[in-house]
Parts: C-alpha cells; structure tokens; sequence
C-alpha cells in the first residue's frame, strides 16, 4: 500500500435525521400505549430488536414503564435483547444507582435513558456522563399539560406530576451532564396525530445538546414537521410497531430517506 | 506450533477492558463474525499473537489513567512498535493521540495531533448540537486503509474529534460535522483508529471489521 500524499475528504450529502424506533415494555412484555395509559400487548421485544435491526433501524430505545425494581431478572432480559441489536440502542425504566448505569452498558446498551433518576438524584446523571461519556446518557422528559397545572413535567412513567416547566427542566438536564433529550408529549403518546412541534421548538431553542421528539408520529409528513420544528432526531413506537397473528409482533421501518423528501 | 494451534480454533481478537468501554457491542459483532473476541483486564492474560480491539466509550484522562493502572501502556507501545495490529474504536482511536481537551494528561502518542471538542459554532456561525451523534456516510478510497472497506454509512457519536494530522498518512481520511473537518480514519504502523462505531453499524459495519481482522491475522501468522 502507497500512502496518499493528501487526505481522502469524504464528501457528504444532506445528512439524514436519525429515525429512531422507541419501544415500550410492561415488566419485559412488549406494549403499545396511548396517553401513556391502556397498555396493550403486541408482542415479544427480543423478536421485534431483532425484527428491526434486519431493517437496519438507525437506532432503538427500549422503554421500560413497569414498576418493578431494576433486578437480576431485568438485567438477563435487556441482555438478550441487546443480543439482537447491531445498531445503536438505549435503555432506560428503573435505573437508580450507577452499578445499574454500568450493568446497561455492559450488556450492550450504547446509552442509559434516565428520567425519574434525574429528579431524585443529579448526582447519578453527573457520575454516569463523567464514566461513559455525555453521549451515553439520555435525559428522558415527559409532558403533559391539564388545566390544573398548565403545562408541566411528570416523572415515573408520567404516574408522579412536578412543578417544572419544559425548557427549565431541559436546561437542568443539559447542565448536570445528559448528552441528549428524549422529549415526549404524553398527550400525543399512541394517538398517530402529530408531534407537539411547538414544544419541540421551545425546548430545542434553549438547549445545545440534540432533541429527540416522541410522541405522536403517524406519517412522514409528521417526522419532516418535528424536524422543521428543531428537532435533531425523531422517534416512534405506534407508526413501526403491529400486533399481528399469533402474537408476533409485525413491524414497519420507513426508508432513512423519508424524513427529507 | 502456532500454525497448528490457529488452524484447528477459530480466529480470535483480544478486546481491552477498561471496565468503563461498551465490551459487550464490539463482542458481539466479533462472535456474529465466526470469531472468538476475548474480554482481557490486564496485558497478562493477552498474548502479542493476536489482534487486539482497543474499544471505547467514556473519558479520554480516565481510560489513559486505566490504561496505566493495568500495565497496558508499556504492553500496547510495544505492540505498536512492533508493528502488530491493533484497532481504536471511538475513544480507543483517541487514545493513540498526543492529548485531548477531555481531561490534562498525554495519550499514547503514535498519532501526532490532539483531540479537540467540537466547537459550540461551526465555522459558517451555525450552532452545532454537541454530541454529534449521525449516520454518516463511510467510503474510504482504497487507499486510505489497508483493506478493503465497503461504501455505507456508519453511526457516530461523539463530542470530541481528532485533529487531522499534517502528515496525511496518520489521518488518511476525514469527514466533518458541521463544517468543522476531523480525522474518521486514523494510522500508525499498524495500528488504526476509527471515530465510528463499526460495532453498531449493521452489516456494513460488519464487513468493515471483517475485513479488519482478515487483514490482521495476516499479520500474525
């Protein structure tokens, strides 16, 4: 082999968006929701990672809404899924200390996504994007608005309301270490009628760290306005996700293309 | 004796495990290439016979000081010095750099040039979203890597990049983010950095390593 004299420069075109497959599982069974609420059973996990990575899928978070304890029972399942997986892929649900951060990890997850850990303790989001790197850590944040409280942050699976506001929670979460934002309009959540792209716009002003926007995707029309709107990445679960005969799971994975023509 | 021993097992990498890297992916896409990737803590359990994956995931000061703490610095300039292979991935490709803006302390030191943080703009004014995390295009000319790499895309993500080096033997290929320019592909001897994630990249990422490590047991024999 002759070295160059000069660098090969790769030229790129226009960069296409991460669209990003976001699972949610109910103690390890796979679930579609609406409203975060009404889960209802699709399928087995492992078989739609699978499904998905066969589809070269440009990346897949795994959601956990369950309230049972992150355990060794937990860890060998996400171990598993994580074996069918030759993409990028996240986990978050019930991650409380940074032993569970370093188990995730381990197991093959490029990312933890944090949400409640971050109310209860900044100190863990700090440790983990100093261990692993900001890249790693996913700051999770759901909103809903009601006439009560206007438009606000809840936490544990949208169960546990709290007074922060978007962009100030955002803010927060950048500043203790998450090296991206998973946002999600629990009102938009499984109803396939569009992202929240004003909230989408708000947060992602107030922020340098990419936004994910979840919650709400029925069509491509919908992913190319999350973008518009400021988003870095898109995220889905109902628009990919089916349930089909004999409890498999079938799915639908849009060329990479879509979210810019 | 060796011969004998390589024919009848299947081919095998060691992967260093700084307990911090994201070992299980770059095992992973090993064993779903027929080969036996094997986790090692400490140079002692490694032989100079086999390729070795430096892989990583975290801080570019942490993994040098694990690197030291576990006897690998001596071990890995030896083995780079006598030109066997060795494979950087993501921080792993840092790591072969002089220093970084991540933490005070040098590199390795067999790419001479330093790890830079993305800038908060870019050079055109616009804001850059730090990590860069993207599929990116990934089609090196033949004659940026010793082997044959497919065209494809594979995944990034990072905050921090590598400097093309002056001398573009050490960084044969780059791309850029944002209109800031690094180094994808970095080389020294032997050993070569990538800022992708083959390990996370499909069935291009696959071939790439693939490729890789046919490459390397050629130097091993």
């Amino acid at each position: 082999m002759t070295p160059r004299s000069a660098p090969y420069i790769q030229p790129l075109h226009t960069p296409t968006p991460r669209i990003i497959v976001a699972l949610t599982t109910l103690d390890g069974r796979l679930v579609r929701t609406r409203r975060f609420a009404s889960p209802t059973y699709v399928g087995d996990p492992i078989n739609a990672v699978k499904l998905f990575s066969d589809k070269s899928a440009d990346e897949l978070v795994l959601l956990e809404i369950g309230q049972r304890p992150f355990n060794a029972a937990r860890e060998s399942s996400i171990r598993n899924i994580a074996t069918e997986a030759f993409m990028p892929i996240s986990y978050g649900g019930g991650i409380r200390t940074i032993e569970h951060v370093r188990i995730v990890i381990r197991s093959g997850f490029e990312k933890v996504v944090l949400n409640t850990a971050i109310h209860e303790s900044p100190a863990l989001v700090r440790a983990a994007s100093n261990e692993f790197g900001a890249q790693a850590v996913v700051g999770s944040i759901d909103i809903t608005r009601n006439w009560l409280r206007g438009e606000h942050v809840r936490t544990c699976s949208g169960r546990r309301p709290t007074k922060h506001k978007p962009e100030d929670w955002a803010k927060h979460c950048e500043e203790i270490g998450c090296g991206e934002l998973l946002l999600t309009s629990i009102d938009r959540d499984g109803t396939m009628l569009g992202y929240d792209t004003d909230l989408i716009g708000r947060v992602a002003a107030v922020v340098t760290i990419p936004v994910i926007a979840l919650g709400g995707a029925g069509s491509a029309e919908h992913l190319r306005a999350a973008l518009a709107a400021g988003a870095s990445a898109v995220a889905a679960g109902s628009m990919f996700v089916f349930h089909g005969p004999r409890r498999a799971v079938l799915i639908n994975y849009p060329n990479p293309e879509l979210a810019t023509h | 004796m060796m011969n004998a021993h390589s024919q009848s097992s299947p081919s095998r990498v060691f992967i260093v495990d700084l307990g911090t890297s994201n070992v299980g992916s770059v095992q992973k896409m090993f064993a779903r290439i027929g080969c036996e990737p094997l986790l090692v803590t400490s140079p002692s359990e490694a032989n100079q016979k086999i390729p070795v994956v430096l892989p990583g995931v975290g801080h570019f000061s942490k993994a040098i000081d694990a690197l030291r703490q576990n006897n690998w610095l001596d071990w890995l300039n030896k083995l780079h010095a006598n030109d066997r292979p060795i494979l950087g991935i993501c921080l792993g490709a840092q790591l072969m750099c002089d220093t970084s803006e991540e933490g005070d302390g040098s590199g390795l030191g067999w790419i001479s040039t330093k790890v830079c943080r993305f800038p908060e703009f870019g050079p055109d004014g616009l804001k850059l979203r730090i990590p860069h995390m993207a599929w990116q295009t990934f089609s090196p000319p033949d004659c940026c890597l010793p082997f044959a790499a497919p065209a494809g895309r594979m995944y990034y993500a990072h905050s921090f990049y590598i400097a093309p080096t002056p001398d573009a033997a050490q960084s044969p290929y780059q791309s850029e983010y944002g209109g800031v320019r690094f180094a994808a592909a970095v080389r020294s001897r032997n050993a070569l950095g990538l800022q992708c994630h083959p390990e996370k990249s499909h069935r291009h990422g696959m071939v790439l390593l693939k490729n890789w490590l046919l490459w390397a047991q050629g130097l091993c024999t």
